[in-house]
């Protein structure tokens, strides 16, 4: 395996049984360290399909979290056998929940992923929110097709992981170009997923509403403060609503 | 029609990507910022989304009023400010406070088929 950090299998234990025994955050953190050049390779291998590398590396981190959290003690696998599979679970999951829902050209899926990058240099650069018009020149195209581009990324959007665990269309190809190593715990995942089905709306997309609507905090400040980029703050605000609308059709 | 007023009629179901492009189109003629512009698409969302029943259609009327955008839905039938989005903070939070996070002001009003939802959007003072 590689991409691991330098402490050895009986550290990683040490390090894990004084989190969960001794609420140790420092011995977490240690462990979260010397995890980060595998979590930073996995999402390398993941880059390039339409998600930047960074959202990518906060996705396989919270996967990382997760698995330090679940692990059992007292099974006798390597930490890093865990940690693996749970890890490319989590960015399998996030690409099963942000496929393109709908066929957008290809120029209008590069002009946003450049948009997403503007977005985010220009905020830096100018303190405040860029208009349209200088995404537009930034960009070296119309305001029209800024709109129309932003209006495309929203199709990358949420989709239901029972339509896709029945495979009845096309775009579970996408599942199947990411298909790889192994299966067993992050089967068991996927059957926690689907059996909490849609309805409830997991911790970061709770922590994002309640950031926006009831602390009011703008999208670039969430951002700031969950890791990820404003436009995918914006991406999940929107599905998040479309989340609460279908809960409130079947409650 | 004058020039600085957009009107759209749509269907309330699954339209809702229409209303972002059109109002995008337009807040972006304002010179609103692109945080701006995707808080509005999300207020006008979130109405469409919130209003009871899903059938028939709905009209979207968009007026720049020279310094604020204001955009009018409806009619909006029994939709209150007060209904809650329930997965929120336990108890829910109003749909009015949460439009109120998006735009500068919201009510709902009478209008010519019946109550209208009107939500306003401030123009930055640099871009007036």
């Amino acid at each position: 395996m590689t991409g691991v950090g330098v402490a050895s299998e009986t550290d990683r234990r040490s390090l894990l049984r004084a989190y969960r025994e001794n609420g140790d955050l420092a011995a977490r953190d240690r462990l979260v360290e010397d995890f980060m050049p595998l979590i930073s390779s996995l999402a390398r291998r993941y880059a390039g399909r339409g998600e930047q590398l960074e959202d990518l590396q906060q996705v396989a981190a919270l996967g990382l979290v997760k698995a330090i959290d679940r692990f059992d003690l007292d099974r006798e696998v390597d930490l890093v056998t865990y940690i693996f599979p749970t890890v490319v679970g989590e960015l399998k999951r996030h690409f099963r929940d942000r496929v393109w829902a709908v066929t957008v050209p290809r120029r209008l899926k590069e002009l946003y992923q450049q948009l997403s990058r503007l977005v985010e240099d220009l905020s830096a650069l100018k303190g405040r929110s860029p208009t349209i018009s200088e995404l537009a020149a930034a960009a070296d195209v119309t305001e029209e097709e800024v709109v129309e581009a932003l209006e495309a990324g929203r199709a990358f959007t949420a989709r239901s992981l029972t339509t896709l665990h029945e495979g009845q269309d096309g775009d579970v190809e996408l599942i199947d170009l990411l298909e790889d190593e192994e299966r067993g715990y992050e089967a068991a995942d996927n059957r926690e997923l689907l059996a909490a089905g849609l309805k409830s709306l997991d911790e970061r997309e709770r922590r994002i509403l309640q950031l926006r609507f009831v602390e009011g905090l703008t999208q670039s400040q969430i951002a700031a403060d969950v890791g990820v980029s404003q436009m995918h703050v914006s991406r999940l605000l929107r599905q998040t609503l479309e989340k609460l609308e279908r809960e409130i059709e079947s409650p | 029609m004058s020039a600085d007023r957009v009107m759209l009629t749509l269907p309330i179901e699954g339209y809702e990507n229409v209303a972002r492009l059109v109002s995008g189109g337009l807040a972006s003629r304002l010179d609103f910022g692109f945080e701006a512009v995707d808080d509005l698409q999300l207020a006008i969302e979130l109405v469409l989304r919130s209003l009871p029943g899903r059938s028939g259609s709905v009209d979207i009327s968009l007026v720049d009023q020279g310094g604020s955008l204001t955009v009018v839905i409806g009619p909006v039938g029994s939709l209150s400010l007060e209904q809650r989005l329930q997965p929120l903070d336990g108890a829910g939070v109003e749909l009015g406070r949460s439009l109120s996070r998006l735009v500068d002001s919201v009510e709902i009003a009478p209008g010519p088929t019946g109550p209208t939802a009107v939500l306003a959007k401030k123009l930055p003072a640099r871009a007036r």
